[in-house]
């Protein structure tokens, strides 16, 4: 039984954003969402929905998954831009596939964050507003380098962590910012 | 401990003088990686390496009180020139606020003289103690620098 302590392991059920299917994916979205309260098993049911049913069940989820998707394939896109130009650079090339698993690890339900190539070469992904910053940099060396400061949670804190590809550190999870609400009004991602 | 020694004493010849605290200070935006979506400065602009590689010296600045306007515009296109660099504006913060950035009470940046024989009005900002300090941790006090710079259009 996962703890409540431990992140969220999207790889193991396959990425949100590489899933063959729709209902694949919402099945991504409940367990990301809701998974303190929705146990493994109801995971399982509801990615053997039908896509028309899951949507009928969850109209917004579906409507922001289709557009998050998309902008999804835009941050991807950025990312490769990076790498085609600068081929030469061994660091910004791992960097660049940290950063693509990175994007992977995004809840479905997140607000997408913001993405730059700093000038040593650090992939940093952000989102800022409403008192909230989070700033994540990778540079190539295996590691996730990140800050984060919620003012409405009290949150203050840097680490530099081993990136495994796998896992989102839960405080970065946490913090992400969502959509409104599972059942709420999709915002264009300026929600905060 | 003594903070920032070295803004009390001329560390290039080149340089016009010791920066002082009523100094305005430029950092040349020139890459759309530079900016945020809502055009404010992306933390990008302040790249994490040039405060904790000694070899990068610090964070590059210009002294706007030592440039002319046909300097600015020099400097601006001489960035500007080559690969696709294109100057977005200027990030421009007085010194005296920069050096006011604190931590329970210590100083975090220091702004030290740092002329070129071709760019008198170069400066540096560097970390006022690096000890301790990774690419995590750098990023918290990033952001307090950033919040010292206002954003200029590009004229």
């Amino acid at each position: 039984m996962r703890t409540s302590s431990e992140c969220f392991d999207t790889t193991a059920h396959g990425s949100p954003y590489s899933a063959k299917s729709a209902s694949m994916t919402i099945g991504a979205v409940r367990a990301t969402s809701v998974r303190d309260t929705t146990s493994y098993d109801s995971w399982m049911a509801a990615t053997s929905f039908e896509s028309s049913t899951v949507e009928k069940l969850w109209p917004v989820v579906t409507t922001s998954i289709h557009q998050g998707s998309d902008r999804t394939s835009e941050l991807r896109k950025r990312v490769l831009s990076y790498r085609a130009e600068h081929s030469r650079d061994s660091s910004l090339a791992q960097a660049v596939n940290d950063a693509l698993r990175f994007i992977d690890l995004i809840p479905a339900t997140a607000i997408l964050p913001q993405i730059a190539l700093a000038d040593d070469g650090e992939v940093n992904f952000f989102w800022r507003g409403n008192g909230l910053l989070i700033d994540i940099g990778f540079i190539g060396d295996g590691m996730m380098h990140y800050y984060i400061s919620d003012e409405a949670k009290g949150v203050d804190s840097d680490d530099s962590i081993q990136f495994s590809g796998r896992s989102l550190p839960r405080d970065i999870e946490m913090a992400m910012p969502r959509f409104l609400g599972e059942f709420g009004t999709y915002s264009h991602g300026r929600v905060y | 401990m003594e903070e920032c020694t070295e803004e009390n004493e001329q560390q290039s010849s080149h340089s016009p003088g010791t920066v002082r605290d009523e100094e305005r200070l430029v950092r040349f935006i020139w890459r759309s990686d530079h900016l945020a979506e809502d055009g404010e400065l992306a933390p990008a602009a302040f790249p994490v390496k040039d405060f904790l590689d000694c070899s990068r010296g610090g964070l590059s600045v210009a002294r706007l009180n030592h440039m002319t306007t046909t300097e600015l515009r020099r400097h601006a296109d001489l960035i500007g020139s080559g690969s696709a660099k294109t100057v977005k504006g200027m990030a421009v913060a007085e010194t005296r606020s920069i050096r006011a950035i604190r931590n329970d009470g210590a100083r975090m940046f220091c702004v030290v003289d740092d002329g070129k024989p071709d760019f008198q009005a170069h400066a540096v900002t560097r970390l006022a103690d690096s000890h301790g300090m990774n690419r995590s941790s750098v990023r918290r006090i990033r952001q307090q620098l950033m919040r010292s710079f206002s954003l200029q259009p590009s004229s």
